[in-house]
């Protein structure tokens, strides 16, 4: 049942106008924040609070106990390196290129101090590598702190994060058992959860989620094991239960973006429709992700609100044209986006760079989307075999083969992709969901 | 701030249109200005958290000592999850429903475990609609139905690979929260103490965190100076502890302590595995440890960093198989810094004294300490073929204790508490200095770190009674001597 808007904006006259005015906002404010991002000096903090010698206790003492660390001892190589490594895994949910930057400087002044054998930096400079997309670089780093250290768990998450990316799924699942088998805690049983949920084994992916949520020791954890339950639960068309496991989440972590974006999934699936927008729109002003601002503008779309779907779509522009400038490989929501509200060309150009990078399914399930949008099925069927050549159960990626069989004319498969993807998540796109069942009406002959 | 009449042209557009996109596209534009592509997460490339605070499954101490109430039984105490404030709400302190916590015991040297104890726990929510509350009124009994949330435990003693169930359904102490809550906690804690089958007593829930010291000291290796010294870092906080008093013969090896009196004791923590790849060797499922403590300090006086993790899931009978661990027992590097930075000489490697202390246990046939004190050798019963160096706090439980306890242990005469196993009130840190620098094998307390790390004593008295654990503070420990208590 859709609800109507609380609050109906009024229509927009100037919406070219605007969206200039949008993108040149946006360029001059990012020029300027790229300008600036020299590590910051770490201003005067608060004061110090008890802080215990041993660098395990590192991660849950928090980020500014660890500036003040490492302004009390400026020589420690493994503070640094754990204060870079908490800023990359705090970037990981603000997405503030400034806050990578200054994780870089401390893992950079770690290495400076202990350039040989440093696992700390290590792992950071390979967590890093990996939030910036640098999966090569990132797999580099993670096999220098593997022979650093052949014991430590976390060497061999940078390894299988890696690996996953770059499609090398055996490789990545050697890493995990390695990563498991050393430490079976919150982050090697996410891990593990996700192997299964490539491989289509959701079941076992929940049960896995579940534990690493018993384990998680810190509120990050928490936040991240509620996000993927409620994801798990939503892709399996449990909207419900997705809108309650984000609930949870947001209990510990009010303004976590992923579980926004969750329980705004979750609640567009039932037909909240205004408070799945309040929550894309709460999820955006925390980070700003492509994935978000897709999401809200096709929600938006979905109910007809071309102007409010154009006010997200002009920021993804902005975005795109800020990628193009600094050189960056495509991510999967800025290639699906042009794919779908731009030039499926250029989407094609940008997917082709962006399997190069990382052949991994979901970026091969992008370039097919793309492949198909710019009339290139034959193409676009081989790429959407290989993004599902795992047997993931993902609703998006069968819809998406589904429509390209019905391009090449081969409904039966078509059909079967179709209903599918319905089966998997009646609800999984506000978009192509209705699409789907469009199309299995016309192969049906159904009127 | 200029007022709204004297805008430009151009800002006024500016701002009608963020006005008509509604607050949530101007908080996109603003956000915007901060993201440049290729540094974002994506819903494709997860980043799932990559070193993980565990401080459930985490060991901080590890206590043995003969009970002076009780002389004829040993208490072994282990704890978890430290700095706990006290006014831990709305997330109290629990113990993991994941975890298997174990008290391990060798006493024929040969470092592996011969008795093991294990604490399994279960939680549970009276009110299942109110999972948000601890307790939903005033709680006067472990029993009361104002208590929501409670956990209760299994205790299992395994020997010879075979496990018995001694005590099922235990309930553990609650997080103390607060004295409108729990007008009288020290009953709570007393209804919480049970009767062990066969002997002894078992204890389990938050208490006063019984560590003191001023772990400062340390940043020596990370180049501090001893400048700051005196504040206990530890001061004002809870943990979660397990306790246990034990009959001693049901310790000793042959259930003679008269003859074989020396016991090795470490703690550990156990999760359950997963099997992901199709490797043939499928073991992946099997409980693995994760987390081990025998000897305070041992992670600062003697592991290396790199070797933490490995150290973490060694059994003590694979410790001497790391040869890089033994050779920073051998050749530690505090002495040396601390030469450097006090010119206090740093005693000659290989430092077969240290090797006593944390591998071997003290006996004149082990090395230059000339005592026969908490080495396995000194048990007549033992193979000597089969004992192995391994690190384990190691206990004489012969040695009678000491009525007034010296702080500074075996070094200071009083050889009743650390290194020959620990006492509450043992000050591991200022030992330990010592030790490194040299003490226990000529028998002085060098002068010039006498101070040690200023932090002599926990900032308040230890019970008279197992569990001899402080009660759980009440206060805030940022909050100062005036600050109301919680409710």
């Amino acid at each position: 049942m859709h609800r109507p808007e609380e609050n109906p904006a009024p229509a927009i006259r100037h919406r070219r106008h605007l969206r200039n005015t949008a993108i040149a906002v946006a360029l001059g404010a990012v020029m300027f924040t790229v300008g600036a991002v020299a590590l910051s000096p770490n201003g005067p903090g608060p004061r110090e609070s008890s802080t215990t010698a041993s660098a395990t206790s590192a991660q849950t003492r928090g980020i500014e106990g660890l500036r003040a660390r490492v302004k009390r001892l400026p020589k420690d190589p493994v503070s640094w390196a754990d204060l870079g490594l908490a800023l990359v895994q705090q970037a990981r949910t603000t997405a503030d290129q400034s806050t990578y930057a200054q994780a870089e400087g401390a893992l950079r002044r770690s290495l400076a101090l202990q350039p040989a054998e440093n696992l700390h930096a290590e792992i950071g400079m390979g967590a890093l590598a990996a939030a910036r997309h640098r999966f090569r670089d990132a797999l580099t780093w993670a096999r220098k702190a593997v022979a650093t250290s052949p014991a430590t768990p976390a060497s061999y998450g940078v390894l299988a994060d890696a690996h996953t990316q770059l499609g090398q799924y055996e490789e990545a699942e050697n890493a995990v058992q390695k990563m498991a088998d050393l430490r079976p805690d919150s982050a090697s049983l996410a891990r593990a959860s996700y192997v299964f949920e490539l491989r289509g084994e959701t079941a076992r992916a929940k049960t896995l989620m579940a534990r690493a949520l018993r384990a998680a020791g810190t509120p990050g954890e928490r936040a991240f094991a509620h996000t993927h339950l409620s994801s798990l639960a939503l892709e399996s068309g449990d909207a419900a239960a997705a809108e309650r496991q984000a609930q949870a989440g947001l209990a510990i972590t009010p303004r976590d973006a992923g579980l926004l974006e969750a329980r705004a999934k979750a609640r567009a699936a039932q037909g909240e429709t205004g408070q799945a927008v309040a929550d894309y729109t709460a999820a955006i002003a925390a980070a700003p992700l492509p994935q978000y601002l897709l999401g809200l503008g096709e929600l938006q779309q979905s109910h007809g609100n071309r102007e409010q779907a154009e006010a997200q779509y002009a920021v993804l522009r902005a975005q795109e044209t800020l990628r193009r400038a600094t050189g960056a490989p495509a991510d999967v929501d800025a290639i699906l986006f042009e794919a779908d509200h731009g030039d499926p060309r250029q989407a094609v150009t940008m997917a082709e760079a962006a399997v190069r990078e990382r052949p991994f399914i979901a970026v091969h399930d992008a370039y097919a989307w793309a492949l198909h949008r710019a009339g290139r099925d034959e193409e676009a069927l081989a790429e959407a075999e290989r993004a599902l050549t795992l047997g993931t159960r993902s609703a998006l990626f069968r819809y998406h083969r589904g429509a390209i069989h019905q391009a090449l004319g081969d409904t039966t498969a078509a059909l079967h992709d179709l209903e599918q993807a319905l089966a998997i998540d009646p609800s999984f796109h506000p978009l192509h969901a209705p699409a789907a069942r469009a199309a299995i009406r016309r192969i049906d002959g159904t009127p | 701030m200029k007022s709204n009449s004297a805008r430009p042209r151009s800002r006024r557009v500016l701002n009608q249109s963020l006005l008509v996109l509604g607050a949530g596209a101007l908080a996109t534009g603003l956000a915007a200005f901060t993201l440049a592509p290729g540094v974002s997460s994506a819903s494709s490339h997860r980043e799932a958290p990559l070193i993980a605070g565990d401080p459930r499954a985490d060991n901080t101490d590890v206590y043995a000592y003969t009970s002076l109430d009780r002389p004829d039984s040993v208490t072994l105490l282990a704890n978890w999850i430290p700095f706990e404030e006290p006014n831990g709400g709305p997330n109290f302190y629990a113990f993991g429903d994941d975890l298997r916590y174990n008290i391990k015991i060798d006493n024929n040297g040969d470092g592996d475990s011969d008795i093991t104890y294990t604490w399994r726990f279960r939680s549970s929510y009276r009110d299942d609609a109110n999972q948000f509350l601890y307790n939903t009124g005033q709680v006067t009994s472990l029993n009361d139905p104002d208590l929501n949330f409670r956990q209760v435990y299994d205790l299992v003693v395994t020997t010879g690979g075979k496990s018995t169930v001694l005590l099922s359904g235990v309930p553990a102490a609650p997080s103390r929260v607060g004295p409108a809550s729990m007008p009288d906690y020290a009953a709570l804690r007393n209804q919480a103490v049970r009767n062990v089958p066969g002997g002894g007593q078992t204890f389990a829930g938050q208490a006063e965190d019984p560590f003191f010291a001023d772990l400062r000291v340390f940043d020596l290796l990370y180049g501090g100076n001893l400048s700051e010294r005196g504040q206990d870092t530890l001061a004002g906080y809870n943990v979660n502890s397990v306790a246990l008093q034990i009959p001693k013969k049901a310790l000793a090896l042959k259930g003679n302590p008269g003859r074989n009196p020396v016991i090795g004791v470490w703690s550990t923590t156990d999760r359950q595995g997963v099997q992901v790849s199709d490797s043939r060797d499928k073991h992946g499922d099997k409980w693995k440890q994760v987390s081990r403590l025998g000897n305070p300090l041992v992670n600062e006086v003697v592991v290396p960093l790199k070797y933490k993790d490995a150290f973490n899931t060694l059994n003590p009978d694979q410790d001497r198989t790391v040869q890089p661990v033994v050779d920073k027992v051998l050749d530690p590097i505090l002495p040396k810094l601390i030469q450097q930075v006090y010119g206090i000489p740093a005693p000659a490697a290989p430092r077969r004294d240290l090797f006593e202390i944390y591998l071997t246990g003290i006996c004149k046939a082990c090395g230059p300490i000339q005592a026969d004190l908490n080495a396995h050798r000194l048990n007549k019963d033992a193979n000597l073929k089969k004992i192995v160096p391994a690190e384990e706090l190691r206990l004489n439980m012969a040695v009678p204790p000491t009525t007034s306890p010296n702080r500074y242990g075996v070094l200071a005469g009083d050889l009743a508490g650390f290194p020959n196993g620990r006492r509450l009130t043992d000050d591991v840190i200022d030992i330990s200095l010592q030790a490194v620098e040299g003490a226990a094998q000529t028998g002085r307390l060098v002068p010039a770190l006498a101070g040690g790390d200023q932090v002599d004593t926990n900032e308040v008295p230890f019970g008279t009674s197992f569990p001899y654990l402080a009660l759980p503070h009440t206060k805030s420990v940022n909050s100062g001597p005036n600050a109301p208590e919680k409710r």
